[in-house]
């Protein structure tokens, strides 16, 4: 196998099955890695929930009873299935800890990280931060503090994220996501044709691959 | 931007849309004018 295949990932930082749907596509990307196939990865900002103040006093839980109008009970119930679904991925949610928040910022450190070829590293960070190490993802400088973390320059990152230097690039994304149809995420673009939607699981992102690389039905 | 996609997988994979995330065995209800209210 010698295809490469670029895959486009629109996803939000406070998006459980984001994180899950993460693990899910690197377990078939490095299946179709081991069988010589070249992949290109990049993310793209999908906001869920834009109206979400970025200092939110309260819970999860207390964000989606207030917020979504959903009931306590079954809140917490979902939670609990959602803690245990991530587990089963190696992931340790802790949804008591978690500090809900805006997006946009940690959307626009993303595309700022892009820039210097470390997108990939900081969605890693962001989404462990949030929902597993109950860091703040909202602040200017609790992410410059994140991007630091993984190397990138923390006054660069200030600078970045105050200016609004990546905002535009933030909006063409969700614009991007309107056009293609996206309403929910996590949601997998393969070559800019094929569209996958959700966290699924790996044999499915895995025959995608093979047919987005001519490979259809073939094993790997 | 590019043309229409075409869909492929599991039509039923879990996502998080609206604020919310499905999840498998939970059951969300939601009147419906409170849903509507929400967006």
């Amino acid at each position: 196998m010698s295809s490469s295949v670029k895959v486009d990932i629109w996803s939000d930082i406070a998006c459980p099955w984001c994180f899950v749907g993460k693990r899910r596509f690197e377990t078939a990307a490095a299946d179709f890695a081991a069988a010589g196939g070249e992949l290109e990865v990049e993310y793209h900002s999908f906001e869920l929930s834009p109206e979400t103040p970025v200092d939110f006093d309260g819970t999860e839980v207390d964000f989606l009873v207030s917020h979504k109008h959903l009931p306590a009970q079954q809140v917490e119930q979902m939670l609990a299935q959602m803690t245990e679904l991530a587990a089963a991925e190696g992931l340790s949610y802790d949804f008591d800890a978690l500090q809900h928040t805006n997006t946009v910022k940690a959307h626009e450190l993303l595309h700022f990280a892009k820039a210097k070829g470390r997108q990939l590293d900081l969605v890693e960070r962001l989404f462990a931060a949030y929902f597993e190490q109950g860091r703040h993802v909202g602040r200017v400088d609790d992410l410059a503090d994140l991007a630091a973390e993984i190397g990138l320059d923390r006054a660069e990152a200030v600078e970045a994220l105050t200016t609004g230097t990546y905002l535009p690039a933030v909006q063409a994304d969700k614009e991007q996501a309107t056009a293609y149809g996206i309403s929910g995420v996590p949601f997998f673009v393969i070559d800019g044709r094929l569209g996958v939607s959700g966290a699924q699981d790996p044999s499915v992102f895995s025959e995608v691959l093979r047919e987005a690389a001519g490979l259809a039905g073939a094993t790997s | 931007v590019s043309g229409p996609l075409e869909i492929v997988g599991d039509t039923d994979a879990p996502v998080c849309e609206d604020g919310v995330c499905a999840v498998p065995g939970a059951t969300l209800d939601r009147p419906d004018d409170e849903v509507e209210r929400a967006r």
